[in-house]
């Protein structure tokens, strides 16, 4: 069985955020009501590797946080008919592009941060580190 | 080139499981169909939608999903197809500037401009969970990343199943090669951290790996090695299908890195999801399938309430929990626990726990399979 978590649907930032080689810049934000998961544990966020999205509050706080797919595409899945070999990874040569990033609209939420591997092709060895962080304006004064 | 090239012409709920809000959303897009091929359009979209269904564990979690189908039309017919990549040079007038070569380099990697799809999506569903574009080419192709896309062509829909993976579950991928068997420089051994992602792990312990629910007491741990990490793991499954345990090459390595099953979608394409995959869809879509309250009470600060539900068969439900009843006051759950009885029937067992400063009313509620 799966942890027991039921939720209401909230309200929820939909952040439209756009790329060009390691510069991200947020593009949009919207505010709409629909369920989300949980946060990840932080234990989960803190210590393994991957890309994360994580929310803190004016004192640096983790509030919320997952663990997602590396939206920065720094190389290509390219697909084939041949069963053996459907899939492969292909550097992009020049990356660029558009996501989105669903986190709660938390009152006390005062910073978001993407946090991973650095943003170059082959990176996934390297040491993780804060990719970015966006301030976020308080959703009770909007 | 782009949104001049074509209209907007308007969304339509084709999966209609209710309100969006409570739902998980699924947005399929047009992509160089002119106004009278939108028909067309519309059967290639309910085609997928057959085909997402007919696929595990979708059709378990059905109730959860809407699908909502963006008719924009196009100017031409088609993708561009460059002659860099061996091509014929065709170069159509599309919405979504939809090009197969998208990198330069490579026929069948088949791209849009995500950032129109995101327009087009941020306007028409804010509520959007995943977001697929299918393209009026029979020729094969197809890429991932926030927008998934894919071609008319025979088995190509295998493409979004896999991205679908990738963006909306976060699953790695669980090739143990990077750009091919043989071909790869320094993907022999992994020597990074416990990958965040549900489907790979560097553990082999079956106490403490990630999905070490699934795993049977008599399946061998790691359940297949890879005896030579300088060579992609090819070697025959040791074990039936259908067994997880940990099998040695994933995330592009050939060693270090495991996965939970020989087969997935996330390995090569054709493959379902494997257990693993699977299990974790389920938890994901949990929250967004109907419920129902079996009970309301109020509980007092610092206070702790044990409560249990009973079910006829085993197992009944993907989850339980407790919703509260009044927004901005919070609960905490303790000690969930199942237990399969003699007569076949379950019972469900979870604790409540108010540790804030009031009462706090809250509803008991189960979340069907």
């Amino acid at each position: 069985m799966s942890t027991p978590y039921l939720p209401l649907p909230v309200p929820v930032r939909r952040l439209t955020f756009a790329y060009e080689g390691d510069q991200v810049r947020l593009v949009s934000e919207q505010h709409v009501n629909m369920i989300l998961p949980p946060s990840d544990p932080p234990e989960l966020l803190e210590r393994q590797a991957g890309f994360r999205v994580i929310l803190r509050n004016e004192r640096g706080e983790l509030v919320y946080g997952r663990v997602l797919s590396n939206p920065f595409q720094f190389d290509r899945e390219v697909f084939d008919r041949d069963p053996e070999h459907s899939i492969r990874r292909e550097p992009n040569p020049s990356p660029r592009g558009t996501f989105v990033v669903l986190v709660p609209a938390l009152d006390n939420a005062r910073r978001l941060e993407f946090f991973g591997h650095p943003l170059k092709p082959k990176a996934h060895l390297e040491p993780q580190r804060r990719l970015a962080s966006f301030t976020l304006q308080p959703t009770a004064k909007r | 080139m782009g949104v001049q090239d074509g209209n907007v012409v308007g969304m339509t709920k084709i999966v209609d499981h209710g309100d969006p809000s409570v739902r998980w959303n699924l947005v399929i897009l047009s992509e160089g169909y002119q106004s009278s091929q939108l028909d067309q359009f519309h059967n290639d979209a309910q085609n997928f939608v057959t085909r997402m269904y007919q696929t595990a564990p979708y059709d378990e979690l059905w109730c959860g999903i809407n699908v909502y189908r963006i008719d924009v039309s196009s100017t031409d017919s088609g993708a561009a197809d460059p002659m860099g990549c061996g091509g014929t040079g065709y170069a159509p007038h599309t919405y979504f500037d939809a090009t197969f070569c998208g990198d330069g380099t490579i026929q069948r990697l088949l791209t849009v401009n995500d950032g129109t799809v995101h327009d087009v999506v941020n306007a028409q569903l804010p509520h959007a969970n995943m977001i697929l574009v299918i393209v009026n080419s029979t020729e094969y192709g197809g890429s991932g990343g926030s927008v998934a896309t894919f071609s008319l062509a025979d088995g190509a829909d295998e493409i979004a199943l896999h991205e679908m993976g990738h963006t909306a579950f976060g699953f790695a991928d669980e090739y143990d090669y990077y750009q091919g068997c043989g071909i790869d420089i320094g993907h022999n051994n992994y020597t990074g951290g416990e990958p965040g992602q549900p489907n790979i792990t560097t553990v082999t312990d079956r106490s403490t790996i990630k999905w070490n629910n699934l795993i049977a007491g008599t399946t061998a741990m790691p359940t297949m090695s890879n005896p030579d990490c300088t060579q992609c793991n090819n070697g025959p499954n040791p074990v039936p299908a259908d067994t997880v345990g940990a099998f040695e090459g994933a995330g592009y390595y050939h060693c270090g890195l495991y996965r939970g099953q020989y087969a997935c979608r996330m390995r090569a394409l054709g493959n379902p999801y494997c257990g693993v995959c699977q299990q974790v869809i389920r938890r994901m879509l949990a929250p967004y399938m109907v419920s129902w309250t079996y009970g309301t009470n109020t509980i007092g600060a610092g206070q702790t309430q044990d409560w249990w539900l009973w079910w006829p068969t085993y197992p009944g439900f993907e989850a339980i929990g407790v919703q509260v009843a009044t927004p901005g006051n919070e609960l905490q759950t303790e000690n969930p626990g199942i237990q399969q009885n003699s007569d076949g029937s379950t019972t469900y067992f979870i604790s409540v726990v108010n540790p804030g400063g009031g009462d706090v009313e809250f509803h008991f509620r189960g979340t069907a399979l």
